[in-house]
């Protein structure tokens, strides 16, 4: 196996999620208010720098769709520069949840699991692991809606390029914007 | 013989019950969340968005479990370590990334703890090597 998720690693790379930044006003004061908080990786600050320019801001609604109708991944290639490395709702704010309450707390992670376990009398969690999970559900959760405000903000941007107003409900996350990004999110956890 | 049916309706029920009342506290939870965010990214969500991710979540939990007990499993534990919980993003680098530096921190908590009482405790002399110890996934990042 190592060799082989070695070459993994070679030749697949992650889809682009790579979308224009939201008007990052908060979140990027956020983000320079506690630069040091994400230690240990240069990763962060570059996809910080990367999240300066605007990428694709003009189209993102159009990019997405072309993406979704046509299953080649070449139209998602146009993105050397383009793709964070890390996945949207660490870019945006990484330093959420240092000491914070996730968003799950750990007793309902655990009882959510062994509910769904098959075995429920065996199974058990590790502490350790406990955190991880609701790491990994807090990291989940976050990205679904930084990935909905992304499918919003670029239906909007849409509308407007049309003139119409859209139906007057400026920014409201909608059913219809998790279901548009919900099979790429479930692929991609 | 009613009584084993009876038996097994009640059973169900409960079985619902419960399950109506995790989720409903996973939707709390959704939904605060989804209000932190939501200030962040300076928008808003209706309802029946919250409503729609607690469900989106919710089948990811299932799913979750379930490859974690099938990991635990082929490892021949009971136990589902933080191996396997690092085995659920084995596609996905960025989401690895996280995990793996989530992990890092928590052992460097957990040792840092541990160093905080030994402080407290006076001076004995064994010192604790640091990035030697049981770094679990901190070790094998660059692997």
């Amino acid at each position: 196996m190592p060799s082989t998720s070695a070459a993994a690693v070679t030749k697949r790379k992650r889809p682009a999620f790579s979308p224009p930044r939201p008007k990052m006003s908060k979140a990027t004061r956020n983000g320079a208010s506690r630069p040091s908080t994400r230690k240990a990786d240069g990763r962060a600050s570059s996809s910080k720098q990367s999240k300066q320019n605007p990428l694709t801001s003009s189209t993102p609604s159009e990019s997405d769709s072309t993406a979704e109708s046509e299953p080649q991944s070449a139209s998602r290639s146009p993105s050397p520069h383009s793709e964070p490395d890390y996945i949207l709702a660490e870019v945006t704010h990484a330093e959420a949840a240092e000491d914070e309450e996730p968003v799950v707390p750990l007793a309902l992670v655990h009882t959510l699991l062994n509910y769904h376990f098959s075995d429920k009398d065996k199974t058990r969690i590790a502490q350790d692991a406990k955190a991880v999970i609701g790491k990994y559900i807090d990291t989940f959760v976050r990205e679904a809606i930084a990935r909905s405000a992304f499918e919003r903000q670029g239906k909007g941007a849409e509308e407007a390029a049309e003139g119409l107003n859209g139906r007057g409900d400026d920014g409201w996350l909608e059913v219809e914007d998790l279901e548009k990004m919900a099979p790429q999110l479930v692929l991609d956890f | 013989m009613a009584e084993p049916s009876r038996g097994r309706r009640d059973l169900d029920a409960d079985a619902r019950k419960l399950e109506e009342r995790l989720k409903s506290t996973l939707w709390l939870h959704i939904g605060r969340a989804v209000d932190t965010e939501c200030l962040h990214l300076d928008t808003s969500a209706t309802p029946q968005f919250i409503g729609s991710l607690t469900e989106l979540v919710w089948t990811q939990v299932e799913n979750t479990a379930a490859d974690l007990e099938s990991f635990a499993k082929h490892a021949k534990r009971n136990v589902v370590r933080v191996d396997d919980v690092l085995l659920l993003a084995r596609r996905n680098e960025g989401l690895e990334a996280i995990l793996r530096d989530f992990v890092a921190r928590l052992e460097a908590k957990k040792r840092g703890r541990r160093r905080g009482e030994e402080e407290e405790d006076g001076e004995d002399g064994e010192e604790e090597v640091v990035g030697v110890g049981d770094g679990k996934g901190k070790g094998r990042k660059k692997g």
